[in-house]
């Protein structure tokens, strides 16, 4: 008789948990959304070789909550998981990364100084390497990851379809999430080539919630050859080091 | 105890005005970043590494600099001293001589700035670029969005 009462008191704590954690004030994980985000990580995942250039705008805040947006161009030729090629231009720097599965070689053109350092065999794990190391986010970063088992789609606590768009000409299927720090919206392209074609990031820790926008447009049969990836230093060039990152400036103590 | 205390001063001066450089050479006019924009929904690390901190002064070059040659600075003030870290008190220390040494060349090594003082000379050790600038040697460096100076002994 004892135990009947316990079993019941256990199957009904555990749909009252449920229940509760059910009706969250979040918004809910749509599935169509999460499917249409998967189908597009992996389709990037499948691309042998690509080039895209993305127009970014970085909002910055101010101490006094004023914000100054700034534009720049990413230029990205990838050969995945090997080859990487990334040409940053905005108003304060332009930068060079080369990247062949063997070494990483950052330039920074208008200094003339260049920085080279052994490199992981793939291009996923050189952004680790960036971030652990240098704590350097890899431009593009997330049409690297996502596909990827370091794809966190665990974070994810909202998603939705928000409906059909059109970018720069492009019809797309719109999304939205939340997750952890952020909320961040997708254009996705529709029919058979599933590519992101606009991304907005949200950062919602600041009351300001400065904005990451990126608009891209892809090149799927890029022409290059392999000297792409690597860099042979002009004349000229001085090598310097690659800044590390905070905990190992310390640790250099 | 007259001595350690105009010790402390003087580097706790070197402390600010080396923040203050860096501040400066940051640009702005006087207005400091509190915060940036996330660029990426994924993380390039690998591991759950909590991330809060990310988007803040840590990860902020400018104020990044800023901090590192604060904590540089308190470092040597803190080891020197023997508090802080409930360590050792160096019996052959000489606080004033230190100071004074630290004064001379303005800044510590270690310290990090914008830009460089004018008249400086490029010098390639082992491959790698230096500036010399009078006695002040500084190591370039170059991040994805920056490029800094690291004071360093003659190489």
């Amino acid at each position: 008789m004892n135990k009947i009462p316990k079993i019941v008191v256990a199957v009904l704590a555990t749909l009252f948990v449920t229940n509760t954690f059910a009706q969250p004030s979040e918004p809910a994980v749509d599935p169509a959304t999460m499917v249409a985000l998967e189908k597009m990580g992996a389709y990037l995942r499948s691309l042998e070789a690509f080039r895209v250039k993305i127009i970014t705008t970085n909002d910055t805040v101010l101490e006094d909550g004023q914000k100054i947006q700034y534009e720049g161009n990413v230029d990205i030729l990838a050969k995945p998981p090997n080859d990487l090629r990334i040409h940053t231009v905005n108003d304060r720097h332009e930068r060079l990364f080369f990247f062949d599965g063997k070494t990483f070689t950052l330039w920074g053109q208008r200094m003339d100084y260049y920085a080279t350092v052994d490199a992981p065999d793939t291009i996923g794990k050189l952004a680790g390497m960036l971030d652990d190391k240098y704590g350097m986010d890899l431009p593009g970063l997330d049409l690297f990851r996502w596909g990827t088992p370091e794809m966190d789609t665990k974070a994810i606590t909202g998603a939705m379809d928000v409906g059909s768009a059109v970018i720069q000409g492009t019809t797309c299927q719109h999304y939205i999430f939340r997750q952890d720090d952020i909320d961040w919206q997708v254009w996705i392209q529709k029919g058979d080539y599933p590519l992101p074609r606009k991304v907005v990031i949200t950062t919602r820790t600041d009351d300001a919630r400065p904005q990451h926008t990126a608009q891209y447009q892809w090149d799927l049969a890029p022409s290059f050859n392999d000297a792409a990836f690597t860099f042979n230093p002009p004349k000229g060039a001085l090598r310097v080091v690659l800044e590390d990152n905070l905990s190992s400036d310390d640790a250099n103590e | 105890m007259k001595n350690i205390f105009l010790a402390f001063l003087s580097v706790s001066l070197v402390v600010f005005i080396v923040a203050e450089v860096n501040a400066r050479g940051r640009g702005g006019g006087g207005h400091h970043e509190r915060s940036h924009a996330r660029s990426s929904v994924n993380y390039g690390h690998h591991g759950n590494r909590n991330h809060v901190d990310r988007n803040y002064g840590n990860r902020n070059h400018g104020n990044r600099n800023g901090n590192v040659n604060i904590n540089r600075n308190v470092n040597v003030d803190v080891n020197n001293r023997g508090y802080g870290h409930g360590c050792c008190y160096h019996d052959n220390y000489h606080p004033l001589a230190i100071a004074a040494a630290v004064t001379a060349t303005a800044l510590v090594v270690g310290s990090i700035v914008n830009s460089l003082p004018p008249s400086c000379q490029t010098v390639i050790v082992s491959g790698f670029a230096y500036q010399q600038c009078g006695s002040t040697w500084y190591q370039p460096q170059i991040s994805g969005s920056s490029t800094t100076y690291i004071v360093v002994n003659a190489p």
